[in-house]
């Protein structure tokens, strides 16, 4: 089944396009690794998915339920933000119990979740200090416990090792594994190429709002044009980055060396 | 770099912190406004003075300057230092983008740039006002010599209060980064100091009489006075003028040489601050079975359906970690207090007979006002998560207004009761004034949020210098205490003065209303004739109406207004919260 499906998804700010008629089919279980520049549309498909914004135009459904329906979307998906959404007046402990209250979680097991995440985060010690006096890390890895405390079938991650340190970042990226193993579906957005490398089973890049290639990561770096059956070099020397470069080039030159085979939306 | 290049780049700095405090008021519609409101009655206070002196000026007898009003000058001037101390110490005591500053231009340049920023921003406010006071006095007694003195003592009033206020509130600040106990009880001291000096100040302003404040004469900085009229028929004493340019001037660049050394003591010394802060933000729940209730406690929120009550307890613990959230309510309080006093020196009212009204309208309109008059904003960063959550929109209000509810309506009906029975009230009045809270109360803690949400803001302004809030709209305020303060006022008016309210209100319709339609009539309008007529007759109808019918159908129709608005609300809220985007 289909965990993310979008047809013609588009949203527009007055005279500006932030998504441009974006189809995806990201199947069950999967980490789908979402890329793009900086102003892509990557925050804004992310919202219209979590039903936080409302599409200009097109149809979007995630776990099978339609993106304007909140009522039923939001018992199915997680969502972390870039900012950590979190009242930093409160302590971890204090803001999870409270978010796990306003999803109507069962209070004795949920306890006991929360202290299994945040000792897998290595959070324990701090759980009950104030957010405002935890570092960027530390508010990263709350917000993240939140977004999977209710085990939602579809998690939506922005850049969730930002700020994190690298044992930090291995954990989440090994959570991110285990969440998958279990049935979760994880779209991740991220700058850190590397992580998408080795975790996406699939990776859409997205650019100025379309989605410019789509693909499992080794096609994508196979497929690739530059150097591609030159000698110099195959798959395996060459980088996601390099693909990524490529595909969101604004060189005329670069912009008609494309991804072949994989798909390559524009 | 050539040290005597910190005069320029001291000024450059004051420039540029002056510019960046006038971008950042450019962007706040609010305080904007807010300023224009002040602005315009100010204005047109100094234009009248102006304009008096102007007229009269060169009737004022000429004489010598007392040290009566040498104290007054010092008055002022002891305020304008606890105004710089306060802000030094609060929120200027660095500059923006300390460790680029600091290893760009030396530190005296860093500190004129603090310093020469200050000026500029009391300048921008003062200026215009004082000059054309000063000008209009100039011009009135002839005496254009005395100009430039008048420019010299206004700018050295200035500065001086300028530089001892830094100086104190660099000091403050110090001791709050060395000292662990000051740091531990900060907020403590700053309260002391406020309740000392206001208490002061006022004690003297009403209660010091001439002789303390002929006292004060002897203070030097009252003698910018003597060097102010200079060249004018007034005679004050040259010495102390010649004292007071010297004294001053070199007041002021020793000043700055003492800001300089405690700049470099701050920003570059230790600080226990971080420590202290981090022991504070330890919070004693964690052990708890429900950490959010016993964050809570002692207040006793009714047990409700999980995401309401969470909701409910999150407002409460986030108002009483963060009290900063809530100093969007100190002006109206103030406001209030000092209107109730000037009524009440006036001679119209005794404050007993004054409090009980107020009492019953104010304290409902604050129970809803601390915790639901800008509930998205308030939600900050967290408000994907809360929108993304399983709370209805049910529960988002029964949640928001809870804690108003139950901390708001026990204090507003027994505080209304309390002081209408230590007023000059009967039983019957003072019972329906207790009614009055009790349905304004719950009305308000709907409406605020009905109306939060239908004006939000979500643009952070910054209280003190490393906090940052989020007060609510200036539309929803004003539209907040219209549909509550209104109803409320009209039925308690007319519960404690009938006879008055329906005077007041057959002036309102007969006379005010139809004022604007006679003056178009007079223009030659014709249908504004006939409806002047009708609002002079209906004004005359209710001047006829009895006084008991005045009192029981003005105090029903408010409260059922009141009532259905509370039920639109409820409902508003309910469907903002389902339907709110980001976008």
């Amino acid at each position: 089944m289909t965990a993310i499906e979008t047809t013609d998804l588009t949203k527009r700010y007055g005279s500006t396009t932030a998504v441009a008629g974006l189809d995806l089919a990201v199947p069950e279980g999967v980490v789908y690794g979402f890329l793009g520049p900086n102003g892509a549309g990557k925050t804004t498909t992310m919202r219209m998915l979590t039903s936080l914004t409302r599409p200009s135009n097109g149809s979007a459904r995630v776990a099978g339920v339609p993106v304007d329906d909140r009522e039923r979307l939001i018992e199915r998906v997680g969502y972390l933000p870039e900012e950590p959404p979190l009242y930093t007046e409160l302590t971890a402990r204090e803001q999870l119990t409270y978010v796990a209250g306003l999803r109507g979680l069962p209070e004795e097991a949920t306890r006991q979740r929360i202290d299994e995440l945040l000792d897998r985060l290595d959070l324990t010690e701090d759980a009950d200090r104030r957010i405002d006096a935890y570092s960027k890390g530390m508010r990263q890895k709350t917000a993240f416990v939140q977004s999977l405390l209710h085990d939602p079938d579809v998690l939506l991650l922005d850049e969730p090792t930002s700020g994190l340190d690298p044992r930090a970042a291995r954990t989440i990226r090994e959570m991110i594994d285990d969440l998958t193993d279990a049935g979760t579906t994880v779209l991740l957005s991220t700058h850190i190429l590397p992580v998408v490398d080795e975790h996406a089973d699939t990776v859409g890049v997205l650019y100025d709002g379309r989605l410019v290639a789509e693909g499992p990561p080794g096609d994508l770096k196979r497929q690739a044009d530059t150097g591609a059956g030159d000698g110099a070099g195959g798959a395996d020397e060459r980088t996601l980055e390099d693909v990524f470069l490529e595909v969101t080039s604004e060189d005329p030159a670069a912009d008609e060396a494309t991804v072949e085979g994989v798909t390559d939306a524009r | 770099m050539p040290a005597s290049g910190w005069g320029r780049q001291g000024l450059a700095i004051g420039r540029l912190e002056f510019r960046r405090t006038v971008r950042a008021l450019r962007g706040d519609s609010a305080r904007l406004a807010l300023i224009g409101v002040v602005a315009v009655l100010f204005g047109l206070m100094v234009l009248a003075g102006t304009w008096l002196i102007l007229e009269f000026g060169n009737q004022i007898p000429a004489g010598d300057v007392s040290n009566v009003v040498r104290g007054s000058v010092a008055i002022q001037w002891l305020f304008a230092v606890f105004i710089s101390a306060q802000r030094a110490g609060s929120r200027h005591h660095s500059i923006d983008q300390e460790s680029l500053m600091l290893l760009t231009v030396p530190v005296r340049a860093v500190a004129l740039g603090l310093l020469s920023a200050e000026c500029f921003r009391a300048l921008a406010y003062f200026a215009v006002p004082v000059a054309l006071l000063g000008g209009a006095f100039v011009v009135s007694t002839g005496s254009p010599l005395m100009a430039p003195f008048l420019v010299a003592a206004v700018l050295l009033f200035l500065a001086t209060a300028l530089v001892i206020g830094f100086v104190l509130g660099l000091l403050a600040k110090l001791l709050v980064a060395r000292y662990r106990v000051v740091a531990e009880n900060k907020s403590v001291f700053s309260l002391l100091a406020v309740v000392v000096f206001v208490g002061g100040y006022v004690g003297l302003q009403n209660f010091g009489g001439q002789g303390v404040t002929a006292l004060l004469g002897w203070l030097p900085f009252s003698w910018v006075v003597d060097l102010a009229v200079i060249g004018s028929p007034f005679a004050g004493s040259l010495p102390r003028a010649a004292a007071m340019l010297v004294g001053g001037v070199a007041w002021t660049a020793g000043g700055l040489l003492v800001v300089e050394r405690l700049g470099v003591a701050l920003w570059f010394g230790d600080t226990v601050e971080d420590a202290v802060a981090a022991e504070q933000a330890r919070i004693d729940t964690g052990a708890a079975a429900d950490p959010l209730a016993a964050a809570v406690a002692p207040v006793p929120l009714p047990a409700i359906g999980q995401p309401a009550h969470r909701i409910a307890q999150r407002s409460v613990v986030v108002a009483r970690r963060n009290p900063q959230r809530l100093s969007f309510l100190v002006l109206p309080v103030v406001l209030l207090g000092v209107s109730l006093v000037n009524v009440a020196q006036t001679g119209v009212g005794s404050i007993l007979a004054l409090l009980p009204p107020l009492v019953v309208v104010a304290l409902p309109w604050l129970a809803g006002a601390v915790f639901g008059l800008n509930p998205l904003g308030d939600e900050g960063a967290a408000l994907p998560a809360t929108l993304t959550s399983l709370a209805s929109g049910r529960d988002y209000a029964v949640g928001l207004a809870l804690p108003g509810l139950t901390l708001g309506l026990p204090v507003a009906v027994l505080a209304t009761v309390a002081t209408g029975l230590a007023g000059p009230y009967a039983p019957l009045e003072v019972a329906m004034l207790g009614v009055i809270a009790l349905v304004l109360t719950p009305a308000a803690v709907v409406i605020a949020p009905a109306l939060g949400m239908a004006f939000p803001r979500y643009d952070p302004v910054r209280v003190g210098s490393d906090r940052e809030i989020v007060p609510p709209s200036l539309s929803a305020v004003v539209l907040y205490s219209l549909t509550l303060g209104v109803p409320g006022t009209v039925a308690a008016a007319a519960t404690l003065a009938p006879a008055g309210t329906r005077g007041f209100l057959s002036l309102f319709v007969g006379v005010l209303l139809a004022l604007p339609f006679g003056f178009l009539a007079g223009q030659g309008v014709g249908p504004a004739r006939e409806i002047a007529t009708w609002l002079g007759q209906v004004g005359a109808e209710i001047a006829a109406v009895p006084v008991q019918t005045v009192r029981w159908a003005g105090y029903v129709l408010p409260l059922a207004v009141v009532c259905l608005l509370a039920i639109w609300a409820f409902g508003a809220v309910t469907r903002r919260f389902r339907g709110h985007t980001l976008d």
